[in-house]
């Protein structure tokens, strides 16, 4: 990319109309992402009509900024009221809560703001000079080395979302079983679907995320159960500023948010994976290297910092190979690559090279996206804060309302509020008796991922296991995962064996600590 | 609900057997060697195989089989908790003919009652945030919801 491709790129993107339309892709994204249930990926398609009379960049660059801060966004009913936006910001979402418990609503929603508005901007500059690199080098990733990476996310994550490892693989195996309801992924053969209909399209995550983080919530917090009532605005965090302490944050973790961007960055670009899986690896790497990691879960800043940085710098990552080699990586992309057809614009490696400018500015608007965080990010902050001020006799029917909406309105079907229901008792049986749900809902989106990655490898070397670690990088990380699950193993064991030294005492809960 | 670790095992191993059954049971494509059945299977031996790690965790420590003390004595707040349920539930049922408004209404006032809110207050804020949802959902969002009787009156 020349100086002159970047200047007249910068040119094309301060035009009125191209930052009118992030500013308004902004307004409206942070509207959808607050709402409970509602995704990023509805913003964009609800968005498709309005790009019909828009020229490509104002129509991408809508659809930019709408996504960075719908999901952004989303972090706000996640942290307030246990209602993850995406199963990406589900990786944090405990920790956001906790600190909202811990009457630290602003702080937490501030690091959400910043960070995911600075881990966008390092994104974007990342998208910007080795974009075309990585989407190579993300291309040369075959079923082997998707099959560990999913692997990979999805330990991690059981690993670091609860006290008990053998308790996170079982929600993990849950999360799998609920994923293998429907058509299989390669045969095409109906799984568990008992002749329903609606069982045959599989079980959207989106309800199931509603009912065991937010529906399971409100039952423990009108049970005994409950380790407190609802979260509410302390009086100190009431006089907090947005942003205000975010400064000494950037000091102390620096390196979490270097950290949490290059895991964005990297994982990102690989499509099909890399968007839902950054926000995991980075809170289960910040987990595992941290100084402090007994105060992971308990609302500690630091993984929360990795995490949010992680998610929106993959989000800029994950149009890598989109704009490349026009092969959409998630949803979110694949409407875009269609309105770039439909204006006739043909991302591809063409692209690169017979129009630079046009890439160059769409990765120009995601910086311009990302900057509008801060202020936009500000003002939400404020409002949101007053969620905590409502009473609870008035907050509580809200939010139940909002989970039969939002998971009445993923697919217009009421069958998504049954899968609410049941998914919101389980997840308060499974809390009750210390099972994570974080893990249910990766295993329920990466299960596919890995299943059909790991029938094609088998395929592929007609059902030899080494043919699992022939390729460099599978074989790396195969040894890693494999490496990791040993590890967790011998050190149960040792405690194990250490309480059963010790006369048989300690107690269960701790009996399988890694 | 608490149950104890000595019945959850048992409990766990049992459904991955039921797992296992049904994964054995998933009809079998001629030529094709790894089928519809090999991750089902696999999350069944798991679910077995943690079920007994967490019974064998379990037997070395005394603790109930199973602890219902979750809603004694919640009084107003269990049968606020069996409504947020019930009435999801019947929602389901009454959706389309009561439509989003009425239901919404009916509900959220149901539940509000339920927690101790007091009646004017039940009276401005169920209405007021059930047809704000409404106009931004059906209006803006074009989501389909049934406007039910209330629709021929509302604007």
């Amino acid at each position: 990319m020349t100086f002159a491709t970047l200047a007249e790129a910068l040119t094309l993107v301060f035009q009125l109309q191209v930052l009118l339309a992030i500013l308004g892709g902004a307004v409206y994204g942070l509207f959808i992402g607050a709402l409970p249930g509602l995704t990023a990926t509805m913003a964009t398609a609800l968005l498709v009509p309005l790009t019909f009379y828009m020229a490509p960049l104002p129509a991408i660059a809508l659809i930019v900024s709408s996504t960075a801060m719908a999901i952004t966004a989303g972090d706000i009913p996640g942290a307030l009221l246990r209602i993850p936006g995406t199963p990406a910001s589900a990786a944090y979402t405990e920790e956001s809560y906790a600190m909202t418990r811990n009457g630290d609503a602003v702080r937490a929603l501030s690091i959400g703001f910043f960070f995911s508005a600075t881990g966008g901007l390092i994104g974007a500059l990342v998208l910007l000079i080795t974009g075309p690199a990585l989407a190579r080098l993300s291309l040369n990733f075959s079923s082997f080395e998707f099959f560990w990476l999913a692997l990979l996310g999805l330990l991690t994550c059981a690993l670091v979302s609860g006290a008990n490892p053998v308790k996170g693989a079982v929600s993990l195996a849950i999360g799998l079983l609920i994923a293998t309801v429907g058509l299989d992924v390669t045969s095409g053969q109906p799984r568990f679907t008992f002749g329903s209909i609606e069982l045959s399209g599989g079980i959207s995550f989106i309800p199931v995320m509603i009912g065991m983080f937010a529906f399971s919530e409100i039952l423990r917090g009108l049970s005994n159960a409950s380790t407190g009532d609802l979260p509410k605005a302390s009086a100190e965090s009431g006089k907090q500023r947005p942003y205000q302490g975010i400064w000494p944050l950037l000091k102390t973790y620096p390196f979490s948010l270097l950290r949490g961007t290059a895991i964005g960055s990297s994982l990102g670009a690989l499509p099909g994976v890399g968007g839902d899986l950054a926000a995991w690896i980075a809170y289960g790497i910040s987990a595992r290297f941290s100084k402090t990691p007994e105060k992971f879960g308990k609302g500690h800043p630091e993984g929360l910092i990795e995490a949010t940085s992680a998610n929106n710098a993959g989000l800029s990552s994950a149009w890598i190979p989109a704009l490349v080699f026009g092969i959409p990586g998630d949803a979110v992309t694949a409407i875009a690559v269609g309105v770039l057809y439909m204006k006739g614009v043909a991302p591809g490696p063409r692209l690169f090279v017979e129009n630079p400018t046009m890439p160059t500015a769409i990765i120009m608007s995601f910086f311009v996206a990302n900057l509008l965080l801060f202020p936009l990010g500000y003002v939400a902050i404020r409002c949101a804060r007053m969620v905590l001020a409502v009473p609870r006799n008035v907050i509580v029917p809200m939010i139940l309302v909002c989970c039969f909406l939002g998971s009445y309105a993923i697919n217009n079907t009421l069958f998504g509020v049954g899968i609410m229901l049941v998914a919101g008792l389980i997840g308060y049986v499974m809390e009750r008796n210390d099972f994570p749900i974080a893990p249910v809902i990766l295993g329920l989106v990466l299960g596919p991922v890995l299943e059909r990655n790991f029938i094609m490898s088998m395929q592929i070397s007609r059902g030899n296991l080494m043919g699992f670690f022939d390729r460099p990088v599978a074989c790396v990380l195969g040894i890693f995962v494999i490496g990791m699950i040993a590890l967790t193993i011998f050190n149960s064991l040792r405690k194990l064996a250490r309480s059963s030294d010790g006369g048989g005492g300690g107690d269960a809960q701790n009996a399988f600590k890694p | 609900m608490r149950i104890g670790d000595r019945l959850f095992g048992p409990l766990l191993a049992v459904f991955g057997l039921l797992v296992i059954w049904g994964a054995n049971g998933l009809p079998k494509v001629p030529g094709v060697r790894f089928g519809a059945d090999l991750l089902p299977m696999g999350i069944g031996i798991a679910l077995v195989l943690f079920g007994v790690l967490i019974l064998v965790a379990g037997l070395r420590v005394p603790a109930a089989f199973l602890d219902l003390d979750d809603w004694q004595g919640r009084g107003r707040d269990g049968f606020a908790a069996l409504w947020a349920f019930v009435g999801l539930l019947l929602g389901i049922v009454l959706f389309d003919p009561l439509g989003f408004p009425l239901f919404g209404i009916l509900f959220m006032a149901m539940m509000m009652a339920l927690m101790g809110a007091r009646w004017p207050v039940i009276a401005v804020v169920a209405p007021g945030f059930i047809l704000l949802l409404y106009y931004v959902f059906s209006g803006l969002l074009r989501v389909a919801l049934p406007a039910g009787p209330l629709g021929a009156i509302l604007p």
